[in-house]
């Protein structure tokens, strides 16, 4: 067993890490074999170790992995930096001349595979360490080629924060490669106030808009939404949280809101949110008032998921939600039924977003996450199946076909795509790798794991 | 929702996150034995016992073998059962009295012989092949050769092809199969995959022998120069089925034409499957045009490699949806492709040869475009329908008596409708005409194939396009049609929607539920019958219409007297929640029923407010007055209010003065949150609501509507503020239940600088509405009773708000003494609508305060007066400091000055959309149908006589006013009074006719009537109407008439458990065959999850069902 050591001194600290931290001592003190030491249990900035949420920032080369460390194996999570620009050279040589660089083999069972060590891709020493069991990563744009990452942890809970400056992360102003997050972005408290209250328990989605200057937070099982005002400059802070925004389930009695995700506007966008206990989508603006209060949120109106499934159209347990590029469709994850459902959300002749279901088809059981790629005909939607280890891809034209299902690994979490790089990245929570597909309409090897980044963990 | 300040915290976080990663899931399902996963198709095959005649005369010595055999063999031993006569009489089949024995008949050529020592001939059954997508198999059912009446239950079973693994197994055929078909002869089933861009061919013999090995091939389709056409297939249909029965199957290929759609390929291709060499073909080019491929392109057709990442995919028609059919009943004999492409708004007829099965002409077929550029309608789906003989109503198919041949095609579109299309016109069909418009045609050819865009078929308000609309916009995945024959012998079926005689569609939608279409129905009538208006319901009996599943639509309220029937009154008609379901014509529940708020008027006088119109019931019980909308009210008023029964729905419908624009609750989505948030500003652009979400013009605001701000609720704390924020209350407010939101540390200090605005109604008038934005002016408070016309001074409106007391009063006015303390002038009020019609004053009874500190205003009106005057206004609302908006703002959008008329499910209908050409503003769609409106203002233009009352539209084909004001004969109960004393009289009431003022109203599914707008004052006694008064309202905002609409349309849907059906199949005997491709994960004990089901329905009774999972 190892320990899972404290993060450093709040200004307020809460009453249960505190208890935490005592039995942690206590049992150390018990335990001889607690031994190890900070840097023993310090993550490593070149592994990935249960990898949840994904993101690319295809401008800066990159994409951003986060570690949930759900083993508690380290004293924190991660957010790790993937080099894209790596990733495309050795996938290209792979691909048009069958190299194999060190540290690689070709897969013996998918011969189109390359199996790679991570530590190659790895920017080492751009990443930070946050708390643990890190769910996704929202990306909102500061301009400048700067990046702000805002990173849901489910341990803590606390919504993590780290700005990208072009060559490392950073949310500690000591400067440290791989730092820890200070308090100040490790978001806990309302107003970051620790008198106020503290957020609601299992943040789960994330969307963070760089328009609006604004990221909102659900939580799992409160079925509460968060704001976070994230202003280019300025204190990043909790600014406003809604509870009982969706009715628990009244078969299991079980609430929450799950996926979130914003239209794209160039003045701050319409937030759409899920829920896994309600069949019913809510949507949000944020209000920013005029004498420099913090923002706040502004529930707008709903619609129901009545367009799939049951014999009465009646779907709910929403979890992934994405936009398309010029977000015209809304693609929704549902699981009961599991369905990829897809909306109108182009603007009306009211001047509305239309939100009217036009499509949708059958998928696997319990999909976590979609990501869109592509734009007229080549969009194409990426859903991930934790349960039986694949990817579903999903053509959007005519009546919603199912293109492709493809073996990723053992518990694909999340899913990006870097659209002109032609690659999908999938990350496999419970093998420790991220799945590299290859999705250029011209290539034979289309649709196909090019590149599996790490060496799958044995059971 | 809340906003808290819950200071808790979850506790041992660490470990119960491992356990609870949001990967993971809690949901439980029973286990259950699944056979099958993800089918996506079903072809037919006939398996058994066969005579090796080749085709010659049966002989005791020929072979007897076990083979797969053409399909018209086991059709042929599905017939109905021969009689076995001993005796020689002449028997009725399947009456057992008269014929005790029966037995199935027997394809020519496979008779028993055994009587001449011949070898007996083991039974055939039917087989299907039910595709399954997920992992690549086909899975097998088997069902006997029998009449289709005579299935039952348990007849149709799966088969394992691998009894040596656990659980019903099917057969691997390929990487993502999309289409499964049986080959000409019925030896082989042919398998198109998208996964590999190839074929296969599954050998039945080996698929059903007893022997487990399987044959499955490989089928590359090549050019006939033998370049591999790599390009991944999205339907696949086959010539029909022939061949040879007594033949064996001794090919080891498939045999005969497939056609496949290879959209990225622009090209549908005939394949020879016995090599998989393309032999024809149709293509479309870059303009999409198609051309049936000539001899010279036939061999070198080639497309992108797309399963080998070859060749770039260049842009063009994308075909995906095919059908073939043959209709040997047409003469000649017609044998047609039709394809759909998912990018192009035209279908393509292809005419194929009748002996080779290949192209031999086509032509286009353009469907209506009515999606907005960039994007373009498209095809998912098509369905040939056999050539139908249109009309008859003698419950038995007419195909050779009728003299209307239609030969029509239906095509799902991508603006998930269906459309319809008459395949020898080449034209499509309009599916929405406006059945007003139809009321009076008997022409059984205009009716079967309505022209588009014609003035006699303009369509029913709110319709999309031709197409036709699933119920609830559900989105529509298949379709086919079917014949339903008539049962020989006495029909058992009850009379009503479940008994279907002629022609009908199945279609299936993602909501999962599967809809049943009228094609021809020749059990029921066609059109209106003159004399009898209820008779027919023609909205639904018309083609192209989806079925409804209401019995008894003619019902009337009568009573069997003496053996005569005799009409009743006392009746509300059939009871809608009955545990036997719904039955009978549109109708309310009860009378419309007032809601008025109190303090507004006293209960003697409700009667004098607005409301819908009676009319004369006379019966056998009693004689009364009852409400047009009532089962009891006469035929033709029933028949002229329910117009169109398609676009009714059972539902709610509440008439309020001032009332809500918006109706969602939380259980409903049907136009808006009836209490909205946005922010508010007050600066430099004016006084104004701002909301990124643009929701004002969906919502149908507009100019001088009013925004009731809605504050917060103290009583529930600052739960509906934002954190940071309390709820204030001003100590001075007399408004109960409203606070506002203010910062916590600002509130005390703004008390002061927001008093007007914290103890004001806080109403406002839009002064503009833009989709994102209202611009408000603060509102007047404005004399109910002010003149429809204006008032003329104001000692016309101190009298008129005396009478506006005295409403409230339940004295007679002979003996009372009302005074109205307040002070009214006569005035320009420019924050509402302008009065400036011809005779009307442009004025307004105003409430006015002065500086005089006794002057009081009504309570929730704030006095404004105008620097360096003494004189101003009470107000609804004032225009307050930022200061005091700067929280959230929860408001409603309501009415001014009209009755909102809204449904439950219909919600407020209007037409107004946002302007695009210069601004953001607001306005009436131009194109929007005169009878989407959802509100009845007081004072509406004159109706025109020269208009259709029905229609609405004039002799020039323009439409009159809706709603527009008339006379009516109103019916009602009238109090008697003995003197001028207004003592009452023996009786107390009597029941009297009147000429009515009325407003005539029409919407999508009804016409109404709302009698008495104003009302003229009483003289003496309450209620006796002979008041001088000219044009004066009484209504008050609140003021409500609610009725329960039922009898309502409500299509029939198959008892199916579908989660996501995708495709529809014929199957042999007229059977339905529905693929449920969806995955349903149960939360019940009793009903397994599903991945998927197969369905055969029983096309002459709906309820025989058989289900595979």
């Amino acid at each position: 067993m190892q320990a899972t050591l404290s993060p450093p001194v709040r200004s307020k600290r809460l009453p249960m890490s505190l208890a935490r931290r005592f039995k942690m001592v206590g049992l150390c003190g018990l335990l001889t074999a607690c031994t190890a030491d900070a840097d023993q249990v310090r993550p490593p900035d070149d592994q990935l170790f249960f990898p949840t949420g994904i993101v690319v920032a295809e401008s800066q080369g990159v994409a951003f992995v986060a570690n949930a460390n759900s083993e508690l194996r380290f004293d924190s999570g991660a957010i790790s930096v993937l080099s894209l620009d790596t990733i495309d050279d050795v996938v290209a040589r792979w691909i048009t001349s069958g190299d194999i660089p060190t540290d690689c083999e070709q897969d013996p069972d998918h011969r189109e595979t390359l199996i790679c060590d991570e530590a190659q891709f790895f920017n080492q020493g751009a990443g930070v360490r946050i708390g643990n069991f890190a769910t996704e990563i929202a990306l909102q744009d500061l301009g400048s080629n700067m990046l702000r990452l805002v990173v849901p942890t489910r341990g803590d809970p606390s919504i993590a924060w780290a700005d990208w400056d072009g060559g490392r992360l950073s949310c500690n102003p000591n400067g440290d490669p791989n730092a820890l997050c200070d308090d100040a972005h490790r978001l806990s408290y309302v107003q970051n106030n620790a008198d106020l209250s503290g957020i609601p328990d299992e943040p789960f989605g994330v969307y963070a808009d760089s328009a609006g200057e604004f990221a909102v937070v659900t939580h799992l099982t409160s079925g509460a939404v968060t704001l976070i005002d994230s202003p280019k400059s300025g204190t990043v802070q909790v600014a406003d949280v809604l509870t009982g925004v969706f009715a628990a389930d009244p078969t299991n009695g079980l609430r929450g809101a799950t996926g979130v995700v914003g239209l794209p506007r160039a003045t701050g966008g319409i937030v759409y949110v899920g829920s896994r206990s309600e069949d019913r989508i809510q949507t949000f603006t944020v209000g920013k008032p005029v004498n420099a209060a913090p923002p706040y949120l502004l529930p707008g109106s709903w619609f129901f998921l009545d367009a799939v499934g049951g014999n009465t159209g009646s779907s709910n347990d929403t979890r992934g939600m994405a936009f398309s590029p010029d977000g015209g469709r809304l693609y929704l994850v549902n699981r009961r039924p599991p369905s990829v459902q897809i909306f109108d959300t182009t603007t009306g002749p009211t001047g509305s977003p239309q939100n009217r279901a036009i499509g949708a088809t059958d998928i696997c059981r319990q999909a976590s996450t979609v990501a869109v790629s592509g734009t007229g005909d080549a969009e194409r939607a990426y859903v991930t199946c934790f349960q039986d280890g694949l990817l579903y891809v999903i053509d959007p034209r005519g009546d919603v076909e199912l293109e492709d299902i493809v073996l990723v690994g053992r518990g694909p979490y999340a899913v990006a795509a870097a659209a002109t790089r032609n690659k999908v990245f999938v990350t496999n929570f419970l093998e420790d790798t991220i799945a590299v597909l290859d999705t250029s309409p011209t290539s034979s090897r289309r649709n196909r794991v090019v590149l599996r980044i790490g060496k799958a963990r044995v059971l | 929702m809340n906003r808290v300040f819950d200071l808790s915290r979850g506790l041992a976080v660490a470990l119960a996150a491992v356990t609870a990663i949001s990967c993971g899931d809690t949901t439980s399902t029973p286990p259950s034995q699944l056979n099958l996963d993800r089918p996506v198709d079903v072809a037919f095959a006939c398996y058994g016992g066969l005579r090796v005649t080749n085709g010659g005369p049966p002989t005791p010595t020929q072979d007897i073998i076990t083979t797969a055999q053409p399909y018209g063999a086991c059709d042929a031993r599905s017939g109905p059962r021969v009689c076995v006569d001993p005796d020689g009489a002449d028997d009725i089949p399947g009456n057992a009295d008269d014929c005790p024995v029966t037995e199935a008949p027997v394809p020519t050529g496979q008779e028993s012989l055994t009587a001449m020592d011949g070898a007996p001939i083991p039974a055939a059954a039917w087989y299907g092949f039910i595709l399954q997508s997920a992992p690549g198999t086909v899975a097998i059912a088997r069902f006997p050769t029998k009449p289709s009446v005579a299935f039952t239950g348990g007849d149709v079973a799966m088969l394992d092809s691998d009894p040596l693994t656990p659980g019903k197994n099917g057969i691997s055929v390929g990487e993502d199969p999309v289409a499964i078909v049986a080959d000409k002869v019925g030896c082989w089933q042919v398998i198109a995959n998208a996964g590999s861009c190839d074929l296969s061919g599954l050998d039945v013999n080996s698929a059903l022998d007893n022997d487990p090995s399987v044959r499955v091939i490989r089928i590359a389709v090549q050019n006939a120069n033998g370049q591999v056409v790599d390009a991944r297939p999205a339907a696949m249909v086959a010539e029909p089925a022939a061949g040879v029965i007594g033949a064996t199957c001794s090919a080891d290929h498939p045999t005969g034409i497939v056609y496949v759609a290879y959209p990225s390929c622009h090209l549908v291709a005939a394949v020879d499957t016995a090599s998989g060499t393309i032999v024809g073909g149709v293509r479309y080019d870059l303009a999409g045009v198609a051309s049936v491929l000539t001899a010279a392109e036939i061999p070198s057709v080639s497309c992108p490699a797309e399963c080998d990442g070859g060749g770039a995919i260049a842009g063009g028609v994308r075909p995906i949806a095919l059908d073939l059919e043959e209709d040997p009943s047409a003469v000649p004999v017609t044998r047609r492709l039709l394809i759909g492409a998912d990018n192009s708004p035209a279908l393509t007829l292809v005419e194929l040869d009748e002996l080779t099965s290949l192209p031999d002409s086509l032509r286009p077929i353009p469907l209506e475009n009515t999606v907005t550029a960039p994007a373009l309608l498209g095809v998912t789906s098509v369905a040939i329908a056999p050539q139908i003989g249109m009309g008859g109503a003698s419950g038995v198919i007419n195909d050779q008596l009728s003299t209307t041949k239609f030969n029509f095609a239906y095509a799902i579109t991508t603006d998930d409708t269906i459309r319809v299309v008459d395949l020898d016109g080449g034209r499509e069909c309009d599916a929405q005409v406006d059945p007003r418009l139809l009321n009076d045609n008997r022409n059984v050819s205009e009716l079967s194939c309505p022209m588009i865009g014609t003035p006699g078929t303009q369509r029913r308000p709110g319709a999309r396009g031709p197409g036709i609309e699933l119920f609830a916009d559900a989105i529509p995945t298949s379709i086919r049609i079917f014949r339903a024959p008539e049962l020989l012998g006495e029909d058992p079926r009850l009379t009503g929607p479940t008994k279907l005689i002629g022609y009908f569609g199945i279609i299936t939608a993602a909501t999962g539920a599967t809809f049943v279409l009228n094609v021809d129905d020749d059990d029921f009538a066609d059109f209106e019958t003159a004399g009898d208006p209820l008779e027919v319901q023609l909205p639904l009996v018309i083609a192209h219409q989806l079925r409804d599943a209401l019995p008894a639509r003619d019902l009337r309220a009568t009573t069997d007297v003496e053996g005569e029937t005799k009409r009743i009154c006392d009746t509300n008609g059939p009871d809608p929640d009955a545990q036997g379901g719904n039955f009978g014509g549109p109708r309310a529940t009860t009378s419309p029923t007032r809601n008025v708020p109190a303090g507004n008027v006293a209960a003697e006088k409700v009667q004098i407010l607005p409301g819908i119109r009676q009319v004369l019931c006379e019966g056998v019980d009693s004689t009364k007055p009852v409400s047009e909308l009532s089962l009891v009210a006469p035929d033709a008023i029933r028949d002229f209010e329910y117009p169109d029964l398609r676009a009714l729905r059972d539902e709610t419908w509440a008439m309020t003065w001032e009332g809500s624009l918006s109706t969602d609750r939380a259980d409903s989505d049907v136009d808006g949150p009836a209490v909205r948030t946005s922010q508010i500003f007050v600066d430099g652009g004016g006084f104004r609501i701002v909301d990124q979400a643009a929701p004002f013009c969906a919502a149908g605001v507009e100019q001088y509507d009013i925004v009731q701000l809605r504050g917060c609720d103290p009583s529930v704390g600052d739960a509906e503020c934002p954190l940071g924020y309390t709820c204030f209350v001003h100590p001075n407010s007399e408004v109960a239940g409203i606070g506002a939101c203010m910062l916590e540390n600002e509130a005390e200090r703004l008390a002061d600088a927001c008093k007007d605005f914290l103890t004001s109604q806080r109403r406002y008038t839009v002064g503009r509405s833009a989709s994102g934005e209202l611009r408000l002016l603060p509102r007047k408070s404005v004399l109910r009773t002010t003149p429809l016309d204006g008032c003329t001074d104001n000692a016309q409106c101190e009298m008129l708000a005396d009478y506006a007391s005295e409403l409230t009063s339940s004295a007679h006015p002979f003996n009372d003494t009302p005074a109205d303390s307040r002070t009214w002038a006569c005035r320009v009020d420019t924050e509402r609508a302008p009065l400036n019609g011809p005779g009307q004053t442009g004025k307004r009874c105003l409430e006015t305060c002065t500086t005089d500190p006794a002057s009081k205003c009504t309570t929730g009106r704030v006095c404004q007066i105008a620097a360096g005057q003494t004189e101003g206004y009470c107000m609804e609302g004032v225009t307050p400091p930022q200061a005091c908006v700067n929280a959230p703002q929860r408001y409603e959008l309501r009415a001014s000055e009209a009755f909102t008329v809204i449904g439950t499910r219909t919600g407020y209908v209007h037409s107004t959309i946002r302007d695009t050409t210069s601004t953001d503003k607001c306005t009436k769609d131009p194109a929007g149908h005169p009878f989407e409106v959802g509100r009845i203002g007081l004072n509406p233009p004159p109706c025109d006589p020269t208009a259709d009352p029905r229609t609405g539209r004039r002799p020039d084909g323009t439409f009159g006013p809706n709603p527009c004001s008339t006379t009516v004969e109103q019916t009602e109960i009238q109090p008697a009074y003995a003197n001028d004393q207004c003592v009452e009289a023996s009786p107390a009431t009597t029941t009297a006719m009147r000429q009515a003022p009325a407003i005539t109203f029409h919407n999508r599914g009804m016409a109404l009537t709302l009698v008495d707008p104003t009302y003229p004052g009483d003289a003496r006694c309450i209620r006796d109407r002979m008041g001088t008064l000219a044009k004066v309202p009484v209504v008050f905002p609140g003021y409500q008439l609610s009725w329960r609409q039922t009898g309502g349309f409500a299509p029939l849907i198959l008892p199916l458990t579908a989660a996501y059906p995708v495709k529809v199949v014929r199957g042999p005997t007229g059977s339905i065959w529905v693929i449920d491709e969806g995955d349903y994960i149960s939360t019940s004990q009793t009903q397994p999850s599903t991945r998927g089901k197969v369905f055969r329905v029983e096309p002459q009774g709906l309820g025989q069902i058989n289900i595979l999972e």
